[in-house]
């Protein structure tokens, strides 16, 4: 039998089945996939932009699409030159017209050299949402993995820079998304509460030269002084001693940092590391900044001696640092339904609807490259980020002549002080803590517990303190009471007030107090310090306050907390002489206070926020003759299913603060809302009820009030709250269940 | 069927006359050596060199430059001469356009404007990608494997000496692969600065050839004769760095003074730290490229008032004739090595660093690792040019065979200089006669320390020859040194101008005698290593 040699046509059907089967086969390859396998690095030189390209196309997998609006920063033209921003050389500032939403003025651009973005500095007078410098760099889909480690690092309360995506327009030109990115500088340092502080910055690549001496943000004696300090610890680790370092460096946030730093796979060699100095605790503290580059992990080249990677040679702090690992493991499952929640929040940012699956795909991979518990928890780490050290060419000759301190032996921290008051209030030592077990303390002297000790006061402990007596924590402070077993603080005599409980930090030390009944402080200023709250909390990493019961002090504060990460649930306050709660460049959220005032005299805030960023989530704030909730100092704040009743002012917004008021409810009031000050504020109003208010709203000039329909999630997740969490209603606090449905804000 | 061999034959005939002449006649006209040589490397680099299809991405960094071609023509009108202008050209880094300022640089070394990498250097605006560096110099290697003198910088800079910053770089210039180049700071008044030491220039001189004005190489000069040889290139006031090098260059050229005066008056003026660490590399680097002439740098430091040098153009393995252990390499050396105190202290650092670098491998851990880095870009770079003769106009494109070969070379060349240093500095071999005194008696060139336990509270008096030295508390015990004397190798010109001269330790042969009494549990170590004598 032979072939008919007549070439046969292929018809029509035959061409579109096959085209058919191929496209149906690359659809189902793309949309089935694992996410793992498309992001993956691809052979034969495909390159990610390419897969990318094809995914648009042929990943069809079903992804919800949210409805968030990025800010939108838009830019004029600048003074004097026809160019755009896009357009802007380099280098240099060029002075433009800035607008975003609530805020014009002109601005200092100037272009980036080695990234591509921005840097703009807003005039002092007028920060944009109290950040001076903000830096905006080109983002894409992939930079969602810079959020999820900002999310991480305040897991492990690093001070990090915060992150968020904007969309930016040039002289009416669209410019596309970019990463918006706080500046590390002295403002940055003040607006997280370490006042006092100089900024540190160091590099870690041993071949340039310019990199081997700190640079340090200050006067010419404080540079001295700090960067001889800094080469005698070097000079003791070079010599295989890290006491010195040890001294120097916040232990708690050094291993929080050197995790991090595992965790993103950064290239150490290509990244700065900063550190704010205090000068009141001589600790130097690590600033998280996520990387631009990743590296080799198991890289073995050595790094520039520094003042974080020797301290992994001290048994304790590895074994801290691998305590540290374990710990955030075991967080994996809760993280992963952090980054879902801004998934949803920024990914529809990134992305366009078509993109959408591929970015999935690509923010799914990136979760499980952090997050993947063998990385995280590997026992080598340690190890591998410990890498040979060597000084920058020609630092022998350059240390002389420069001042090094002598070396200080360590010196315990007065451990025979602490046996002897342990001995006289029955205190018990266990380890580096001082524990206040159940039972009565008459506490007639002013105590300072120092900094690397904690301090618990167990359920059933009872404090009794003399007027004008304090207790100051340099270390942590936990009072461990409960609502049913609590513990008690109250002055001795209830016609003389006791000081203050306070702790002092230096930015990585926590406080947390539950079940605290206290009364009858005064304020204090203990070593040249002022604690102005009965409870007074400064520079602490994280502040948590629940279940307890702040009343009748004379203090300016029944509980102040300046700096930090702070969240404060099911607190009730009552009679101060300043404020309730006093918030100073703290974020965090604030849940279901209680804050009323019994005395008809004074101007007695509920919540005062001054900087910071802080959501208030339900709560009750009635009777005060000041402000329910008084924010200022450009603080960003969200008020959320509160309820304000028989206030002065329920809410009092000014110097250039930013409130989003959503699903509260005002009631008898003398002014719901009120602005009136020089720099202005900015409300944003969505659905509130307003019943009985002597006035809704007295604003000034200055004061801009915009309308709103709806909280985006994304403005919920910026203040670390979720759009559709449980609300008072359901946890049956507060007085929801007789709310009436909010109503829309009238324009 | 069978080809026709005839034509095809004749004509491969010619080609092999035509080229056997060709050769014959460059072999005659070039001698028989350079003719190897040249013919060998452009066989090797047209033949071998393009073997390597896919080198894979560079790991070291790329600057890409661009400069309109006519310039680039202007300035290579009449080299050495014409490349001195200033033009207008581009720095591109991640596709941002950073405007900069080209010209040749490189008048007394053919491979620096002969062939087809020629040197050349960038000024940049203060705010660049290389920031806070401004000027740079993009060198074309001296040697075959590229990374020599990149090396003798790092083992200077690991010993703790001032150098510039370097890094191998792979380059490309208009479009097109101009291949691995060394990128040098440029050194001026912001040395201190950008090392974030100050925060303002500190003085600084330059110690080179004079600058060519016309058309010919100046005649050299002795820096240390007139402090006004040392250009100065720094913006800050000079009216006191001035002063002091005035009164060291007067100091250097005084050959009247005793060495104690000598050695105190330097003290103030010289960080004598810092120069015991710089001639320690030298010794170690094994370079003699730093000289009467040129390749000096004079910092005055801002935290001590004191100059200190700057190791620049390493040329690792670049030694002195034969081998000296005090080689002499400029009038400053010329005393500095004379006094013990400090030829000691430089000989411990170099044994430290050789403890170092060789004992632990940290230097071939090194290499290795630069190797690996500068791998895929030297397969890369088809534009390698260099002396492949000892005739300074021989600047020829040579092969990847030519730099695997000069890897090796300097692997066995540095591993064996540095058996032979350690084993110079660390012998200890000494012949004690004990009387009432000790009698001291060694071949080998290592001082010798001598130490002992009392319970005495003041420092004992030692007669050590004809010097009476008073004794230190070293670990608790009482230590004096057993220096040895040094001297020019008879014939030489014993004058601090004399060019390439170096010192000989002399035979030890010395009675030591204890004034308050011989200690009876003495011990003697190697000044340098700290070991026992044998």
């Amino acid at each position: 039998m032979s072939r008919s040699i007549k070439a046969r046509r292929i018809g029509l059907v035959p061409w579109l089945l096959g085209v058919a089967v191929v496209a149906g086969g690359l659809v189902a390859a793309f949309s089935f996939s694992s996410s793992e396998r498309i992001s993956r690095q691809w052979p034969l030189g495909i390159g990610r932009a390419e897969v990318e390209f094809y995914a648009r196309w042929l990943d069809r997998r079903h992804v919800e699409v949210g409805h968030t609006i990025p800010d939108i920063y838009r830019f004029g033209g600048a003074n004097g030159v026809d160019a755009c921003i896009d357009e802007q050389s380099y280098p240099g500032w060029r002075t433009r017209w800035f607008e975003t939403d609530g805020y014009g003025d002109s601005a200092e651009v100037r272009r980036l050299v080695n990234e591509d973005g921005y840097l703009l500095r807003f005039k002092k007078e007028a920060p944009l949402k109290g950040q001076r410098r903000v830096l905006l760099l080109a983002a894409t889909a992939e930079d969602i993995r810079a959020k999820y480690l900002e999310t991480i690092a305040n897991e492990l309360d690093l001070q990090t820079p915060g992150i968020a995506f904007v969309r930016a327009i040039g002289c009416g030109k669209e410019l596309g998304l970019f990463r918006k990115e706080e500046w590390i500088d002295g403002d940055f340092l003040e607006r997280r509460g370490l006042t006092g502080a100089s900024l540190v910055k160091m590099g870690m690549d041993p071949t340039r030269p310019d990199l081997q001496f700190a640079v340090i943000d200050g006067d010419s004696t404080e540079r001295v002084v700090l960067r001889g300090t800094i080469e005698r610890a070097l000079d003791e680790v070079a010599q295989g001693r890290t006491d010195a370092l040890a001294q120097l460096v916040d232990e708690r946030a050094a291993i929080a940092w050197l995790l991090m730093a595992w965790v993103d796979r950064r290239d150490p060699l290509k990244e700065p590391l900063w550190f704010a100095h205090q000068w009141a605790t001589g600790r130097m503290l690590p600033i998280y900044r996520t990387p631009t580059t990743m590296g080799d992990a198991a890289d073995d080249a050595p790094l520039a001696y520094n003042l974080l990677t020797p301290l992994l040679r001290r048994p304790t702090f590895r074994a801290h640092f691998e305590r540290a690992q374990a710990d955030l493991a075991a967080k994996v499952p809760a993280l992963r339904e952090r980054f879902k929640a801004l998934d949803k929040a920024w990914l529809p940012v990134l992305a366009d609807a078509r993109a959408m699956p591929y970015a999935r795909t690509s923010a799914d991979a990136t979760v499980e490259a952090l997050l993947e518990p063998g990385h995280i928890g590997d026992p080598n780490a340690a190890v591998l980020l410990d890498r040979p050290l060597l000084f920058g060419p020609g630092h022998a000759t350059f240390l002389h002549g420069m001042v090094l301190p002598p070396v200080v032996a360590q010196v315990s921290a007065d451990t025979a002080g602490l046996r002897a008051l342990a001995e006289r209030y029955k205190l018990i030592l266990q380890g580096d803590s001082i524990i206040f077990p159940r039972g009565k303390y008459t506490i007639d002297r002013t105590i300072e517990f120092p900094a690397g000790r904690t301090v618990v006061m167990l359920q059933g402990a009872r404090l009794f303190m003399a007027a004008g007596t304090s207790l100051v924590c340099q270390g942590d402070l936990f009072v461990r009471g409960t609502l049913r077993n609590p513990v008690f603080i109250r002055a001795q005599d209830d016609r003389s007030p006791f000081g203050t409980i306070a702790a002092l930090g230096s930015g990585s030390q926590h406080c947390e107090i539950g079940g605290l009944y206290i009364s009858g402080g005064a304020g204090a200023t203990v070593e040249g310090v002022p604690h102005t709250g009965m409870i007074s909390l400064r520079s602490m990493g994280r502040t948590v306050v629940v279940n307890s019961v702040l009343e009748g002090t004379r203090a300016e504060a029944a509980l102040l907390i300046h700096g930090g990460a702070v969240e404060l649930n099911g607190v009730r306050c009552s009679d101060a002489h300043n404020d309730l709660i006093a918030l100073e460049h703290a974020s965090g959220v604030v849940r279901d206070v209680q804050a009323n005032m019994k005395a008809k005299e004074g101007q007695t805030n509920g919540l005062r926020i001054r900087s910071g960023q802080v959501a208030v989530v339900g709560g009750r704030f009635s009777g005060l003759r000041g402000a329910g909730v008084r924010i200022d100092g450009a603080a960003q704040v969200l008020v959320r299913n509160a309820y304000f009743a028989g206030n002065n002012d329920a809410i009092t917004a000014i110097d250039r603060s930013l409130v989003h008021v959503e699903g509260n409810t005002f009631s008898t009031n003398t002014t719901a809302l009120h602005g009136g000050s020089d720099a202005g504020a900015r409300f944003l109003l969505y659905p509130n009820i307003f019943e009985g208010n002597g006035t809704e709203r007295t604003v000034g000039p200055v004061d801009t009030v915009t309308p709103k329909d709806a909280l985006e999630a994304s403005t919920a997740v910026s203040f670390g709250v979720q759009l559709t969490e449980p609300g008072p209603e359901a946890n049956g606090t507060g007085r929801g269940s007789r709310r009436r449905r909010p109503t829309s804000p009238a324009p | 069927m069978r080809r026709g061999r005839g034509r095809i034959g004749a004509g491969w005939m010619v080609l092999g006359i035509g080229t056997g002449l060709s050769m014959i006649v460059f072999a005659v006209l070039l001698g028989p050596g350079r003719f190897v040589r040249i013919a060998g490397a452009s066989f090797l680099s047209t033949t071998v060199d393009g073997l390597a299809e896919d080198p894979g991405p560079h790991k070291l960094r790329v600057l890409d430059v661009r400069i309109d071609q006519d310039y680039l023509d202007t300035l290579g009108a009449d080299l050495p001469w014409s490349g001195g202008r200033n033009m207008p050209a581009v720095l591109l880094e991640n596709d941002v356009e950073h405007p900069v300022k080209f010209r040749y640089r490189g008048m007394y070394s053919a491979s620096h404007y002969l062939g087809g990498k020629k040197s050349f250097r960038l000024s940049l605006k203060k705010d660049n990608p290389f920031a806070p560096y401004r000027k740079l110099n993009l060198i074309n290697p001296k040697s075959f494997n590229m990374v020599n003198n990149h090396m003798g910088n790092w083992i200077a800079g690991r010993m703790g000496v001032a150098v510039p910053w370097n890094e191998m770089v792979f380059v490309r210039l208009n479009g097109r692969n101009n291949g691995v180049m060394e990128m040098y700071e440029q050194i001026d008044g912001d040395y201190e600065q950008v090392r974030r030491l100050t925060k303002h220039e500190v003085p600084v001189y330059r110690g080179e050839f004079p600058p060519i004005t016309g058309r010919e190489l100046t005649e050299k000069r002795t820096l240390w004769r007139k402090a006004e040889y040392w250009e100065y290139v720094s913006k800050a006031d000079s009216s006191l760095s001035h002063a002091r090098l005035k009164a060291l260059v007067d100091v250097i050229y005084d050959s009247t003074l005793t060495i104690p005066v000598r050695r105190d008056t330097l003290a103030q003026l010289i960080d004598v730290d810092a120069y015991a660490r710089y001639l320690a590399a030298m010794v170690v680097v094994n370079t003699k490229h730093m000289d009467q002439f040129h390749n000096q740098w004079l910092v005055m430091s801002d935290r001590t008032g004191l100059f200190y040098p700057i190791f620049w153009d390493a040329l690792l393995m670049f030694p002195p004739e034969g081998e000296p252990l005090y080689f002499i390499n400029d009038a400053l050396a010329h005393w500095f090595l004379r006094i013990p105190e400090w030829r000691l202290l430089r000989d411990r650092y170099a044994y430290e660093a050789l403890q170092d670098l060789h004992a632990k491998r940290t230097f071939m851990d090194e290499y290795d690792r630069t190797i690996e880095r500068i791998q895929p870009s030297l397969l890369a770079d088809r534009n390698k040019y260099g002396h492949v003769s000892l005739f300074p106009a021989d600047v020829h494109r040579y092969s990847v065979v030519h730099a695997i070969s000069s890897f090796a070379g300097m692997r066995a060349t540095v591993n064996s200089y540095w058996d032979r240093l350690s084993a110079r500095l660390a012998a200890n071999e000494l012949k004690v006669d004990r009387t009432a005194s000790l009698h001291l008696t060694s071949s080998v060139e290592a001082p010798f320390e001598l130490r002992w336990n009392s319970l005495q509270q003041e420092a004992p008096q030692v007669i050590i020859g004809t010097d009476t030295v008073s004794a230190s508390r070293v670990d608790g015990a009482w230590s004096v040194i057993v220096h040895r004397e040094v001297g020019l190798p008879p014939g030489s010109w014993d004058r601090p101008f004399a060019n390439w001269q170096h010192y000989v330790v002399k035979p030890l042969d010395i009675t030591v005698v204890f004034p308050g009494g011989m200690p009876g549990d003495i011990s003697i170590i190697n000044a340098i290593t700290h070991e026992p004598v044998n």
